[in-house]
């Protein structure tokens, strides 16, 4: 009888999660498997895919755009750790039971909850270099902004910027948040009645406290950095200028769907995939050693 | 014990019921007719009008059933997912530079049999329409409906400003420059320009016709030998470059790019003269309507060897999978036919593709407009398509960040060019090698 049951339980389990499996199999992870076998063909996908072997890799390793999308992904994701400070930072700020804390905690997470189309489109307009905002604020300092998006020098600048004012109220905030919420409090007191000050506190206590969470963080950052911020590139600069924004993701993106090479877009995303495991997993062995339970 | 489990269940197979009982699925007509699906983003303000057509042709086509289809957002990617689908409806509105890349994937439909079986005239038709397409004597796979030449449009009230006699055919590329550093300015004083002499194309469309007009061209006849590093291509980079990098008289100066809001800025008055495809006319019309912006078109400036003129049309295919051959093509005859083209292009400001309608003085000497319509024909009946090569498919966005960093200062146009060429010689000799055709691809 408790067999059943355990059965019954398990039938049930598997049913709940079955519409959402079959979704992740339908969506993600069959055409991942797809694109895996894809990387050995040459298809423009009007005809029949032609097996190549390693021709993509080979052309691939050759290809002085990947490695130019490759570097300015590497530069784009510089901004990384400042996301990361200033969501703590915010965090820190939330903490608190002040009156209409609330309104506070919303406000910095809207931009995470706004259209990103729309907000990519908002800053477009905040870069102009004749009236956008950012321009005219500098000018009244005396400040000569420069063409943001138009400068191969500040566009990678101008979208790490961007990046970091979207990103720092958004999930990693409310996930500082609640670890900032779980350390014990009794650490803090024992902290006061020791002398000790605001920022040795939050050295010692706080950090390590929070390291977890920081881990957990970073990893999933240097994950979405690599394959992410394809539509800040799309949007705002086209991947110029001459080419200076141009990350993986817009490169694989136009090789795929622009010029038809699929099976070479295919390659990149394996190479990408093969970075992006390397990354995580060197992470995992030397940045797991910093966290504290 | 009240059993959660089995109370969950049953609500979640009610809801699932209750959804699907209410679906409201497509109902399926069998009415005897055969269903055509077109696809076709028709212009901003025309929808209405255009289903009216359609329903015009099931009138006179009783037993044809017209399901129209959208394709927002990225419209020939769409196009390609649903040939592979299998899916992909049986008219397409189709760019003239796309249908070879297509076309050499077996995915068009030849029209040829059909139009010599109706003795259909395509000598009605501008040739430079079809040949945009590579159309010839046996293969015809798109009909255009409309198409464009390049012209040079300029605000009169900024010419006069300047005490500058407005553009006319005599103009030379020196006339251009000269107009467009007199018309560049610095209103404010702020050390920024406010006011921007010219836009020239700064990638592989806009470009390349410069070239032409310098003496200079793409690729040899015989398609094996990318031809832009040579002294006619350089010097033509050189001189819409030099626009920028040595006078600062086009629109980049005013920041931005250029594509965007570039008819807003020259109906705003902050740009001097616009060299490009007359489908600008909607968008300056529909963009000066709250200003008073006089403004005219002109031929675009004589070089060495003509003028930087490039034509695009866009018209119909028929997908090859299409279940209704016949009666696809009774509808493309439609959208077509004299009367639909002229309504569509009259409506729209477009160029018809038909000569009787194009040359004809009710469009040559239209009273709505501010602009001469015999412009636009003078640049139609000496404009080219660009060279459509698929193997130079990947060449043009190469193309645009070797001109940006000309135009940045980063590397002088020569060097980048070579390395451009260098890329497009090996696709070209690897295509000749493995005995494709040479066929275009858009590089837009």
């Amino acid at each position: 009888m408790i067999e059943k049951k355990k059965l019954r339980e398990c039938a049930a389990g598997f049913l709940f999660i079955l519409p959402n499996f079959t979704g992740f199999m339908i969506f993600t992870l069959l055409p991942v498997c797809a694109a895996f076998i894809l990387a050995f063909y040459k298809w423009d996908i009007l005809t029949a895919p032609q097996f190549i072997g390693l021709g993509n890799f080979t052309r691939l390793f050759s290809d002085k755009a990947f490695w130019n999308s490759f570097y300015n992904t590497l530069i784009l994701m510089t901004g990384i750790p400042l996301s990361m400070a200033a969501s703590l930072f915010l965090a820190l700020m939330v903490n608190k039971s002040l009156r209409g804390i609330i309104v506070y905690r919303t406000l910095y997470f809207f931009p995470s909850i706004c259209s990103g189309i729309g907000l990519l489109l908002l800053w477009r307009w905040i870069y102009n270099p004749d009236f956008g905002l950012l321009n005219v604020l500098l000018s009244y300092i005396g400040i000569d902004g420069p063409n943001w998006l138009g400068s191969v020098f500040w566009a990678k600048p101008a979208l790490i910027f961007m990046g970091i004012w979207t990103g720092m109220g958004g999930t990693n905030m409310i996930l500082y948040l609640a670890a900032l919420q779980g350390v014990n409090p009794e650490l803090y007191e024992a902290a006061d009645m020791d002398g000790a000050s605001n920022w040795r506190k939050f050295y010692h206590i706080t950090l390590p406290m929070i390291s977890p969470t920081t881990f957990f963080i970073f990893t999933m950052s240097i994950i979405s950095g690599f394959q992410g911020s394809f539509d800040s590139v799309f949007i705002m600069t086209g991947g110029g200028p001459a080419g200076s924004t141009t990350n993986l993701s817009f490169h694989i993106y136009r090789n795929a769907y622009e010029l038809f090479n699929m099976g070479y877009a295919s390659s990149m995303a394996l190479v990408l995939f093969a970075i992006v495991l390397v990354a995580t997993l060197i992470n995992w062995k030397y940045g797991g050693k910093k966290v504290t339970y | 014990m009240f059993n959660w489990y089995k109370l969950t269940f049953l609500l979640g197979f009610l809801v699932i019921l209750f959804v699907l009982l209410v679906y409201d699925r497509p109902k399926i007509i069998n009415d005897g007719k055969i269903e055509l699906r077109l696809l076709a983003n028709p212009p901003p303000g025309y929808e209405k009008k255009f289903e009216e057509l359609l329903a015009l042709f099931e009138k006179t086509h009783p037993n044809i059933r017209v399901k129209h289809n959208k394709a927002p957002g990225n419209y020939y990617i769409k196009v390609q997912t649903m040939m592979v689908g299998k899916t992909c409806a049986d008219v397409v509105h189709f760019s003239g530079k796309q249908v070879n890349s297509f076309k050499i994937k077996d995915t068009l439909l030849n029209l040829m049999p059909m139009i010599k079986r109706d003795n259909y005239d395509l000598d009605d038709y501008f040739k430079v329409g079809l040949e945009d397409a590579q159309s010839t004597e046996q293969e015809v796979h798109y009909l255009p409906l409309e198409g464009s030449g390049t012209v040079l449009f300029y605000n009169k009230d900024l010419f006069d400003q300047a005490n500058l006699s407005y553009p006319d055919d005599s103009w030379t590329w020196q006339d251009f420059q000269e107009a467009a550093i007199k018309l560049t300015k610095d209103i404010d004083g702020d050390g920024r320009i406010d006011q921007a002499g010219c836009v020239v194309g700064y990638w592989w469309a806009g470009a390349i016709p410069w070239i032409w007009s310098n003496g200079g061209n793409m690729v040899n006849t015989q398609h094996t030998k990318c031809l832009l590093n040579q002294p006619e291509a350089i010097e033509a980079l050189n001189f819409i470059l030099d626009l920028e990098r040595k006078h600062h008289a086009t629109a980049k100066s005013l920041g931005g790019t250029e594509s965007a809001g570039v008819y807003e800025n020259f109906a705003s008055g902050r740009i001097g003269m616009i060299v490009a495809l007359a489908y600008g006319l909607p968008m300056i019309m529909d963009a000066g309507k709250n200003s008073n912006i006089r403004w005219g078109i002109a031929m675009p400036p004589k070089g060495k060897y003509g003028r930087p003129i490039r034509y695009t049309s866009s018209g119909w295919v028929v997908w090859s999978g299409t279940k209704h051959p016949d009666e696809a093509w009774e509808l493309v005859k439609f959208l077509n036919s004299h009367k639909v083209m002229k309504e569509y292009c009259f409506d729209n400001y477009y160029i018809p593709a038909r000569k009787s309608i194009g040359l004809s003085p009710e469009f040559r000497n239209r009273p709505d407009t501010s602009f001469d319509e015999n412009v636009l024909i003078q640049s139609l009946l000496a404009s080219r398509p660009l060279d459509n090569i698929y193997a130079l498919r990947s060449i043009s966005s190469d193309f645009g960040i070797a001109l940006d960093k000309a135009r940045l200062g980063m590397s002088d146009i020569q060097t980048e060019m070579d390395k451009v060429v260098k890329k497009a010689d090996a696709a070209l000799n690897e295509h000749s090698s493995n005995n494709i055709a040479t066929e275009g691809v858009d590089h837009d």
